[in-house]
């Protein structure tokens, strides 16, 4: 049933912090690696070596140069996946039932043995998260790795999503946002975490962490105080001596 | 956004062929035998051939007819039955106006009005 649940006991979700995140796309990769083997059919691709290559994503990572109104211009990259929205409309537009919103923890997942292509659901995703696999005519979104999150057959540690684990820089939380004592709830208090797009009322459980702002460069040297120091005493006497050489 | 081919022929032909019989079914033309045959059919051979179409963007159409089953929560599903409805809805007040029997016109207005959200 496409309705969506009046509430989640969890609300499982990522913190992505835009501060840390340096684009290197490890979580693109990792995501490819971890989803195109277990969870639904394969991410395909499509002329993968040819003059157009494309494929299936689940998470991509797009890079924006910004100018601040003062200093420098930064680099934000900017990692996009499904933001598992309290208020999904992908889910409410589905007409088969293959969308879904778990009322357990809150993942928004697609039943591929449902799924007829119609696509409308990515039409009415306002972020771009899911995307259509042009070899099996499904629809593929995140899952927040659930095949990975729950496994007892995995160490503790990599209990979570593919994209949270591999991350070199730790830019990606995984947790509750229920709970207002996990680590992503308290970090995206710490930090400000915001929400994408929240006039489009979708509610998204995903909170983005917005960039630090950066030190200020400093206009004079920092050497300059020691300019003005003159010597006194003996070591006046060898300074004027040794500047008359 | 970039709709299929078929999605544009689909809201193109439907809109026309549906828009066209609800303008049949409440009478404004004076239709009668062969004509109405003619014209009729022309409106049916827009509004299913626009259906028709729809179903080929589909990744897999063989399950087509689950899109009927939401029509608790999805639009896309409600369009889905009222296409099929007043297509139904339609058919008594096509087959009068060709063989030349009377259709009450409360049924005509009901006709056109599930023909137009599709």
């Amino acid at each position: 049933m496409t309705c969506l649940p009046g509430h989640t006991d969890k609300k499982l979700g990522l913190a992505i912090d835009l501060d840390t995140c340096v684009g290197c796309h490890a979580c693109v990769t990792a995501c490819k690696g971890w989803n195109d083997q277990g969870y639904g059919v394969p991410l395909s691709d499509q002329d993968s070596y040819g003059a157009d290559p494309s494929g299936t994503f689940l998470n991509r990572v797009h890079s924006y140069e910004v100018q601040p109104a003062q200093g420098a211009a930064q680099i934000i990259n900017f990692p996009r996946s499904c933001l598992h929205c309290e208020d999904a409309p992908c889910v409410t537009v589905c007409p088969t039932g293959a969308s879904y919103k778990r009322v357990e923890d809150g993942i928004v997942l697609v039943n591929e043995s449902d799924c007829i292509g119609c696509g409308l659901c990515a039409w009415a995703c306002p972020y771009g998260a899911r995307e259509m696999d042009a070899d099996a005519g499904v629809m593929k979104k995140c899952t927040l790795c659930v095949d990975r999150i729950y496994n007892e057959n995995l160490a503790e540690e990599d209990r979570e999503p593919a994209c949270v684990r591999t991350c070199p820089t730790g830019a990606r939380h995984f947790g509750d946002f229920n709970d207002p004592d996990s680590k992503v709830s308290q970090l995206s208090a710490k930090r400000g975490g915001y929400d994408l797009m929240p006039d489009m009322g979708t509610k998204p459980v995903n909170k983005y962490l917005p960039p630090r702002p950066k030190d200020q460069r400093l206009e004079a040297s920092l050497l300059a105080p020691l300019l003005d120091i003159e010597a006194k005493g003996f070591a006046g006497w060898l300074d004027r001596v040794l500047g008359k050489i | 956004m970039h709709p299929a081919p078929s999605v544009i022929i689909f809201s193109v032909l439907s809109g026309l062929g549906f828009g066209f019989m609800a303008y049949l079914a409440l009478g404004v033309l004076p239709l009668r035998g062969t004509w109405a045959f003619w014209t009729w059919g022309l409106g049916y051979a827009f509004a299913v051939g626009g259906l028709i179409a729809s179903a080929t963007h589909l990744g897999n159409p063989q399950r087509a007819l689950k899109a009927f089953s939401q029509w608790r929560s999805s639009w896309l599903s409600r369009e889905a039955w009222a296409a099929v409805l007043a297509l139904f809805a339609l058919a008594p007040i096509a087959l009068g106006d060709w063989l030349g029997f009377g259709v009450p016109f409360v049924w005509r207005g009901l006709a056109a009005a599930l023909a137009l959200p599709p």
